[in-house]
């Protein structure tokens, strides 16, 4: 009969053989970090469409073409009133095709 | 306190885990507390274990991770009678681990060249991660797909004595009847919908099995 050794954790044990392993490839998939440069991805969206006077859709059309769209007007405007506006409406990303 | 038994192999598909499958059924139809941890990212154990499996009773777990593994199978030895690792085919840190925590460490190998170089190199390591644990890993070469009078067993068997390996005296016949089972349950599981029974015993044994 003999006496087992104590079981030493899994940190320990890892350390313990580091100088074995130090080759071995890890079982786990390593994530890699995403820098904070790369494109990120934007947030899913909805469509939004109601009806306004002509007139009113004029200005409306005037106006969001200063700013760059619709979208981004409306987002200002409800900022500058106070509001708590996701910052991906204030700044959308230009994912518009152009030509030239 | 249990004992942990960890099945390595560098080379892919030397049986490894249908010895495990075989050494979790029949001890846990002895009464013992069987407890299995899926150490292989393929997690082909597991999938058996989850879908196919209704023998007596014992614990599955799955863990990859090199630390974690190594908790898990002290936590486990504390409630169990003995702790089965299965490792994955190739030499990575979880398999070290798996060896570095072990009682005793069980190398399948197949009567053909590759497997025993891969044995070789098995053993080896095993050695190594001995002196970076300070303290003896026993291990044994268990022969599997094995014919006792086969030619390329008897060559194999030479390179391994050649190299002074430990090599135990029972060994693991023609498993084809077990992994057709395993097969057909599977896919006869896919069709019911239902859990069926495939015992490792029976098709090892009844095929050939255990020789030796």
């Amino acid at each position: 009969m003999s006496f087992k050794p104590k079981r030493v954790s899994g940190a320990d044990l890892a350390a313990q053989l580091s100088g074995a392993t130090a080759n071995l490839p890890a079982a786990v998939p390593v994530l890699s970090i995403v820098s904070d440069t790369a494109k990120q991805r934007p947030p899913p969206v909805i469509q939004i469409n109601f009806k306004a006077s002509e007139a009113f859709a004029d200005l409306i059309a005037r106006e969001a073409e200063k700013v760059g769209s619709t979208r981004r007007l409306f987002a200002r405007l409800m900022r500058n009133a106070g509001y708590d506006v996701p910052e991906a409406d204030v700044n959308p990303l230009d994912n518009r095709r152009r030509r030239g | 306190m249990g004992n942990i038994l960890t099945v390595a192999s560098g080379k892919g598909g030397v049986s490894k885990t249908s010895t495990v499958m075989i050494l979790s059924v029949n001890l846990a139809s002895q009464g013992y507390r069987v407890a299995v941890i899926d150490a292989d990212r393929n997690q082909s154990f597991a999938s058996w274990h989850a879908q196919a499996y209704e023998g007596p009773e014992f614990t599955c777990r799955s863990e990859i991770d090199h630390i974690k593994v190594v908790d898990l199978a002290g936590e486990l030895s504390d409630s169990h009678d003995i702790v089965l690792v299965d490792t994955a085919g190739f030499e990575s840190l979880t398999a070290a681990s798996a060896i570095g925590m072990a009682d005793f460490v069980m190398i399948p190998c197949m009567p053909d060249r590759g497997s025993v170089r891969e044995a070789m190199r098995t053993a080896q390591q095993v050695a190594s991660l001995s002196k970076a644990a300070r303290r003896t890993i026993p291990y044994s070469i268990l022969l599997t797909r094995w014919k006792p009078r086969g030619l390329s067993e008897r060559a194999a068997l030479d390179s391994l004595r050649e190299e002074k390996l430990t090599i135990l005296d029972s060994s693991l016949g023609d498993l084809s009847g077990l992994y057709q089972a395993i097969l057909q349950r599977h896919r006869t599981r896919g069709r019911e919908g239902g859990r069926t029974s495939v015992h490792p015993d029976s098709g090892a044994s009844r095929e050939g099995g255990y020789t030796g």
